[in-house]
């Protein structure tokens, strides 16, 4: 699909709303408003939004745990998501799992719960995507994971499963260089992920994962691939990881220089200069943007504070099983 | 009543639930064509012919990936069957049984069906060594979200599996690999159900409780019929599943007899033998007349000769020991 102004402008929209919903979230925690795990997802907003912005209603995704763009581009509600971090009645999952991890979603959206062990929703993408190769209406899955997670043998065992199947999964690799505090240089001799892919005979890419626009067309093309039934892919998105693992993380193991390094090519701000500079956003429009972004959050939280209810504590026993 | 073999009765529910209802498939290892007749045991005969290879998957050997494609396959509206060649594999399951499929339900606040069962091949008693032989059960009975099935009889496999893929759960169906073609039983040729979560009385007898699971059933009435010659009435208590467990049918037996010896072929220690016992403990020590005895395996790796393999196991000679036992204290009181 070409990308409309209209579409380009809603990708902005869709990472400036991940940017300052992570910052805003940090604060929270930090101010004890919330608790639970919290993965900033900062600086990987252009990987996520270029990754699922092409999906349609019909497809699925398993989810990575930082970043929520691809649940919120999915058509989970900014409400329904705040409300989950904060544990109320009203949030997504109730109170029942951290929203900061990963293992929540709505199954009528085809939002995954992504399992809070790393790697371990690659297998579970197969099971999915064999599902929807046996429905045979074209959809696909696309399943979201770090380097650290290719690193499971999850990953070899659910790649090569759907490669073999011919499944319509796409994986998507949003690479940050870091496995909480190891690097990916010690974690592995190679130097580009998408490598792996050779092995299990499917495609594999290395894309700048701090450009939307390639990533959206990689996937595009991975996913055009995989609704002709050509099978999955293997899309490695190259980001920076801005802050520590998670906010209990005092990140001691990188340089300053490190650290910094991603707010150099932050993609927010590259993105915004290049729609400014291509005449398809003014200064004023970017504004405008961040003022509705804020508007939103700032919302969703008096939602969670004012209007929200804590959980009835002995609705835990339900649904376990069926019959409960 | 015809009698047909434990596995055949598996083959057939197999079979009957794959043509009643179109989104059950099967996947796991060689179970397409295996040794030429269905998997390596032959549970699967036929299925390929009848129903493709689109619901019949060979898969690679990758049992985490087994488990975790039925949890995704399921969760999408299929009904999933993963065969775990060996009970002894799932360890490398475990990750998606214990973590994930068994949590999806009620994560999602109860609106995600999980209906998988994953099938394996336990137990020892045919030489097949240290790892293909184990009985872990206990290690998933004590997994909110599963159920554990552990049938002992042709009959109950048969109505027992065609429940457990009608089941909207995550089901450990152990099937116990010594019975497969040794142990013959009357089956109905009429379609049945046998329910998830209700034990049944093997034997009746008013003297003293034997409650025993899988293959151990058939001990337990080996050790019946030599207590029946001693003038002791023994009756035989077959749980069925062990998670939900039939308190109440093991509650009632020890309270008509006043003593119980529990039985498994997992080792005494830790096993789920435990659990009966509390409950016993908790919910029946005004019925009991004396200790309860389990009478489990050796604590210690399963070993291949058949001397060993037969010093290891539980067997009627010490089921009749540990009855013996309890009557004895009971008398002497």
């Amino acid at each position: 699909m070409e990308l409309s102004n209209n579409d380009l402008q809603k990708m902005l929209y869709w990472m400036v709303l991940g940017r300052r919903l992570e910052e805003k979230i940090t604060v929270l925690f930090r101010e004890s408003r919330l608790r639970g795990h919290h993965h900033p997802g900062i600086g990987q907003e252009a990987a996520n939004v270029g990754a699922a912005y092409g999906l349609q209603e019909k497809d699925c995704i398993t989810l990575i745990h930082r970043g929520k763009l691809p649940e919120l581009i999915k058509g989970m509600g900014l409400k329904d998501l705040m409300a989950g971090y904060y544990a109320k009645k009203e949030g997504i999952e109730g109170g029942r799992a951290p929203t900061g991890s990963h293992m929540y979603g709505d199954l009528s959206k085809g939002i995954i719960p992504g399992p809070g062990i790393i790697g371990s929703a690659i297998p579970l993408a197969a099971g999915v995507g064999l599902a929807l190769d046996r429905d045979g209406n074209g959809a696909v899955v696309e399943c979201f994971f770090g380097d650290g997670a290719s690193n499971r043998g999850d990953f070899h065992e659910g790649l090569n499963m759907a490669a073999v199947m011919n499944l319509p999964v796409i994986f998507q690799l949003v690479n940050n260089g870091y496995a909480m505090s190891v690097s990916a240089k010690k974690s592995t001799r190679i130097q580009s992920l998408s490598d792996r892919a050779q092995a299990y005979g499917i495609p594999g890419v290395t894309v700048d994962g701090n450009d939307v626009r390639a990533v959206y067309e990689v996937t595009e093309k991975a996913i055009e691939r995989t609704r002709n039934g050509e099978g999955p892919s293997l899309i490695e998105c190259m980001v920076h990881r801005w802050t520590g693992h998670s906010i209990s993380d005092a990140d001691i193991y990188r340089t300053d220089g490190e650290r910094l390094e991603g707010e150099k090519s932050d993609p927010i701000v590259r993105f915004k200069n290049e729609l400014i500079d291509e005449g398809i956003l003014t200064e004023h429009g970017c504004l405008d943007v961040e003022k509705q972004v804020a508007d939103e959050i700032e919302e969703s939280i008096r939602y969670c504070e004012n209007e929200c209810h804590d959980p009835d504590p002995s609705d835990i026993m339900r649904g376990v099983y069926a019959s409960n | 009543m015809r009698e047909i073999t434990y596995i055949e009765a598996i083959n057939e529910a197999l079979i009957e639930e794959m043509e009643r209802d179109e989104k059950v498939f099967i996947m796991g290892e060689d179970i397409a064509i295996g040794y030429g007749g269905g998997g390596v045991f032959g549970a699967t005969r036929g299925l390929l012919e009848k129903f493709g290879e689109k619901r019949v998957i060979d898969t690679p050997l990758s049992e985490s990936a087994i488990a975790g494609c039925a949890g995704g396959a399921a969760l999408m509206g299929y009904r999933p069957i993963a065969e775990i060649m060996f009970g002894d594999f799932l360890p490398l399951t475990a990750d998606h049984m214990v973590n994930i499929t068994s949590k999806m339900r009620w994560v999602l606040g109860g609106h995600a069906d999980v209906p998988i069962v994953y099938r394996t091949a336990y137990g020892a008693g045919v030489g097949a060594g240290l790892h293909h032989s184990q009985s872990l059960e206990a290690w998933f009975a004590h997994i909110p979200g599963m159920k554990v099935v552990m049938p002992s009889t042709p009959a109950d496999a048969k109505g027992l599996l065609k429940s457990a893929i009608r089941d909207n759960d995550p089901v450990l169906f152990m099937e116990h690999k010594f019975l497969y073609k040794r142990l013959k039983g009357p089956v109905p040729e009429e379609e049945y159900l046998t329910p998830i979560g209700r034990g049944d009385v093997k034997r009746e007898g008013e003297d003293i409780s034997i409650i025993a699971t899988g293959a151990m059933v058939q001990q337990a009435l080996e050790a019946a019929k030599i207590l029946e010659k001693e003038g002791i009435s023994a009756e035989v208590v077959d749980p069925r599943t062990i998670l939900p467990l039939d308190e109440e049918i093991i509650l009632n037996s020890v309270e008509k007899t006043g003593g119980a010896v529990i039985v498994h072929e997992a080792p005494t220690t830790g096993g789920f033998g435990g659990e009966i016992a509390a409950l016993l403990a908790d919910k029946g020590i005004d019925f009991l007349d004396g200790p309860v005895k389990r009478v489990g395996a050796l604590f210690c790796p399963i070993p291949s000769s058949p001397e060993m393999e037969q010093f290891y196991l539980p067997n009627a000679d010490k089921i009749v020991k540990a009855a013996r036992e309890i009557l004895t204290f009971s008398a002497g009181e």
